[in-house]
C-alpha cells in the first residue's frame, strides 16, 4: 500500500463523508440524532460493526464465490449486529432502552453493505480496516455534530420540534447546504490558486 | 366490534399518524432516492408495499412457529433479513418476466429494497408488539401504503421544484431534506387524530 | 460433473459454512452473556415510596430497608420460568420488591415491562393482597406518551385481575403505548394473584427474622 493510497483511504471518512457527501445511512442519522448521547452511542455501534464487517469480509473475499457474495455479506453483517445487540443488552441496559430498536436496523444501514461491496470485497485486510475506521469516524463525527446541533436547538427553543423527525430533516438539510457551500468555496480557492501558479504569480 | 375498531386504528396509524417515513424516520434512503419522478415513485411504492406486507407476514410465521418455539429469538435479525432478501430476489425475477417496462423503470432501486430499513423495522415492530396474524398483515399493508403516499407526494413536489431556480448550495439533497421536513410538519398534524 | 453444477454446489457450501459459523458464534455468546437483572436503586425506591408510602422519607426507606428487593430465594418463584411460560402475553416480570415494615407493611411492588411504540415501557405496580394500591411508570421513551390520559395510573388503584385500558380510555392517540401498558399491567396482576401468598409469606418471614434479631441484640446488650 503506497503512501498516497493510504492517505486517500484514511481521509475517505471526510472527503467522501457517508452522511454529508454520499448521503447514506439517513434513517439512523435522522432518527437517533435527537441528542448527543444517542447519536454518539449509535454512531459507535455502527462504526464497530462497520470495522469488523470490513475486516471479516476482506478476509473472506477469496473464499466467497461472486454469485452469492451479497447473501454472504448480509449474513456476516447481521451476525455482527446481533452480537453488538447482545453486548449492549447485557452490559449497557440504559443504552439499550434508548437506541435498542435501532441497533438491529444497523443491518440495513447502506454504509456497511456499501463499504463491503465497494471496498472490503476487493481489497486486502489492512486497507479495509483503515477504510472501516475512517468511514466509521466520519459517520460518528457527522451524527454527533447533528445530535449536538439538534440538542442545542431543542434546549434553546423547547422540545417538540427539533427533537422530532421533522426537525431532523430540516436541520440536516440546512447543514448539508452549509457544507456544500463550504466545499464550493474551498474548491474555488484551490482553482484560483492553481490558476495563479500557472500564470507564474506566487 | 372492538377488534374491527382496532384494525381501523392500525390502518389509519400506519398510513397517516405513524407514517413510516415522515414520523418514524425509517426508509429515508429510497424516499430521497426514488422521488424524482411520479411514475417511478408509484412503482417503487407498490413494490415496497408488497415486500413489507409479505415479509412481515412471513417473519411473523417464522418467529411464532420456529424461532420462538425453539427459543432462538436472538437469531431473528439474521432470519428476517434473509427472508427479506429472498423476497426481493423473487420480486426481481417475477417482475422481469411479467412487466419488463416496470422492471426497467425501477432498475437498481429494486435491489435496494433489501436495505430499506422500513421493511426490517416493520417486521421487528410487529413481533415486539405481539400482534396476531391478521393485524400483522394489515399493519404491513398500511405501512406500505403510508410509504407510497409519502413517496408520491414528495415526487409531485420535486417534479415542480425542478422547474425553479434553487439557491446553489441547496440543489439536490438539501432542498429535498428541507421539503421532507415541511411535509413531516404537515403529517405531524395527523397525530392529534383520535376517535372514540 | 458439469462445471456449473460444481460452482453452484460450491456457492451453496460456502453460504452454509458461513451461516453455520455465524450461528454457532451467536449461540455461544447467547449462552455466556449475563442476562440483565434490575437492582433496587435510590430512584426506584423513591418511586415506590410515592405509590406505596412507607411513612418515612425516601432516603430512610432505602437505607433502613423499608423497601427491599425480593429474589427467588425469598419467595421461591423463578421469574425466568414464569416469563418463558407467559411468552405469548408479550410482557415480562422484571423484579419483585417488598415493604416488610412501615405504613403499608406487607404490600409488594411488581416491576414489569412491555414494548410500546419506541421501546420498552417499564412500570411499577404496588399490591396489597393482589389488589392494586398504586402504580407508576419507571421508564419510557414513547413519542406520544403525553397523549395518554393523566388519570391512567389512578384508574388502576383498587383493580385486580384482568383490566382493559383500551376499552376504558378509548382511542387516545397513543394506542401502541397504551396497549403495552395494558399488557404489562395484566401480566403483573396475573403474577400477583398467582403468587400473592408466597410473596407475602416471604415478607412475614423477613419481618419476624428481623424482630428476633433485634431481640437477640437487646439480650446481648
Amino acid at each position: 500500500m503506497t503512501r498516497s493510497e493510504f492517505k486517500k483511504t484514511a481521509l475517505g471518512g471526510i472527503t467522501s463523508n457517508p452522511v454529508f457527501v454520499l448521503v447514506l445511512g439517513m434513517c439512523p442519522t435522522i432518527a437517533k440524532s435527537d441528542n448527543v448521547i444517542n447519536a454518539v452511542s449509535l454512531g459507535l455501534c455502527t462504526a464497530a460493526v462497520l470495522i469488523l464487517s470490513n475486516v471479516i469480509i476482506s478476509l473472506l473475499r477469496k473464499v466467497i464465490p461472486d454469485k452469492v457474495h451479497l447473501p454472504a455479506y448480509i449474513i456476516v453483517i447481521a451476525s455482527l449486529v446481533t452480537l453488538v445487540q447482545m453486548i449492549v443488552s447485557s452490559f449497557l441496559p440504559t443504552l439499550n432502552d434508548s437506541i435498542g430498536a435501532f441497533i438491529s436496523l444497523i443491518t440495513v444501514n447502506c454504509i456497511i453493505l456499501g463499504r463491503a461491496e465497494a471496498f472490503a470485497g476487493k481489497n486486502k485486510v489492512l486497507p479495509s480496516f483503515i477504510d472501516g475506521v475512517s468511514m466509521g469516524i466520519g459517520f460518528v463525527l457527522s451524527i454527533t455534530l447533528l445530535g449536538a446541533v439538534r440538542q442545542g436547538l431543542t434546549a434553546a427553543f423547547g422540545s417538540g420540534f427539533f427533537d422530532k423527525t421533522m426537525g431532523g430533516f430540516i436541520v440536516l438539510g440546512l447543514m448539508m447546504a452549509l457544507f456544500n457551500q463550504i466545499f464550493h468555496i474551498v474548491k474555488q480557492r484551490q482553482k484560483h490558486r492553481a490558476a495563479l501558479i500557472e500564470r507564474g504569480e506566487p | 366490534m372492538d377488534y374491527f375498531v382496532g384494525i381501523v386504528s392500525i390502518v389509519i396509524s400506519g398510513m397517516l399518524t405513524n407514517n413510516i417515513v415522515l414520523n418514524q424516520s425509517l426508509g429515508i434512503c429510497p424516499f430521497l432516492g426514488v422521488s424524482k419522478k411520479t411514475q417511478s415513485a408509484v412503482g417503487m411504492g407498490l413494490a415496497v408495499t408488497f415486500v413489507i406486507s409479505v415479509s412481515s407476514c412471513v417473519c411473523w410465521l417464522l418467529y411464532t412457529f420456529v424461532l420462538d418455539l425453539l427459543d432462538i429469538g436472538y437469531l431473528s435479525t439474521i432470519a428476517f433479513i434473509l427472508v427479506i432478501a429472498s423476497l426481493v430476489q423473487l420480486l426481481d425475477i417475477v417482475l422481469k418476466k411479467l412487466s419488463p417496462s416496470l422492471y426497467g423503470s425501477l432498475g437498481v432501486y429494486l435491489a435496494l429494497i433489501t436495505t430499506n430499513c422500513a421493511v426490517l423495522g416493520t417486521a421487528n415492530s410487529v413481533i415486539a408488539q405481539g400482534l396476531d396474524f391478521f393485524q400483522t398483515l394489515m399493519t404491513g399493508v398500511s405501512i406500505g401504503l403510508g410509504f407510497t403516499i409519502a413517496l408520491i407526494l414528495m415526487a409531485g413536489i420535486r417534479e415542480k421544484q425542478a422547474l425553479y431556480d434553487i439557491p446553489r448550495p441547496f440543489v439536490g439533497f438539501p432542498i429535498a431534506l428541507v421539503t421532507a421536513g415541511i411535509m413531516a410538519m404537515a403529517f405531524y398534524g395527523f397525530s392529534g387524530l383520535s376517535f372514540t | 460433473m458439469n462445471k456449473s453444477i460444481v460452482n453452484a454446489l460450491k456457492s451453496v457450501a460456502v453460504l452454509v459454512c458461513v451461516s453455520v459459523v455465524c450461528v454457532a458464534v451467536l449461540a455461544v455468546c447467547n449462552m455466556y452473556f449475563p442476562k440483565y437483572t434490575p437492582t433496587l436503586d435510590r430512584a426506584t425506591a423513591e418511586r415506590i415510596n410515592a405509590i406505596c408510602p412507607t411513612g418515612v422519607t425516601d432516603g430512610e426507606a432505602f437505607d433502613k430497608k423499608y423497601i427491599v428487593m425480593l429474589g427467588s430465594d425469598d419467595h421461591g418463584v423463578d421469574l425466568d420460568k414464569y416469563n418463558k411460560s407467559n411468552k405469548s402475553k408479550k410482557a415480562e416480570i422484571l423484579a419483585v420488591y417488598g415493604e416488610p415494615k412501615g405504613e403499608n407493611a406487607f404490600s409488594y411492588i411488581i416491576e414489569s415491562s412491555s414494548t410500546g411504540r419506541d421501546g420498552d415501557i417499564v412500570i411499577l405496580i404496588a399490591y396489597r393482597d393482589a389488589v392494586i394500591v398504586g402504580a407508576a411508570v419507571k421508564k419510557q421513551g414513547e413519542s406520544y406518551y403525553n397523549k395518554l390520559p393523566a388519570e391512567l395510573f389512578d384508574f388502576l388503584t383498587g383493580k385486580s385481575g384482568d383490566v382493559d385500558l383500551g376499552a376504558e380510555f378509548g382511542k387516545t392517540g397513543a394506542t401502541l403505548s397504551l396497549n403495552a401498558i395494558n399488557r404489562a399491567v395484566n401480566l403483573s396482576n396475573d403474577f400477583a394473584i398467582t403468587y400473592n401468598s408466597a410473596i407475602r409469606n416471604s415478607m412475614t418471614d423477613m419481618a419476624s427474622a428481623a424482630e428476633t434479631n433485634e431481640k437477640g441484640e437487646a439480650v446481648e446488650l
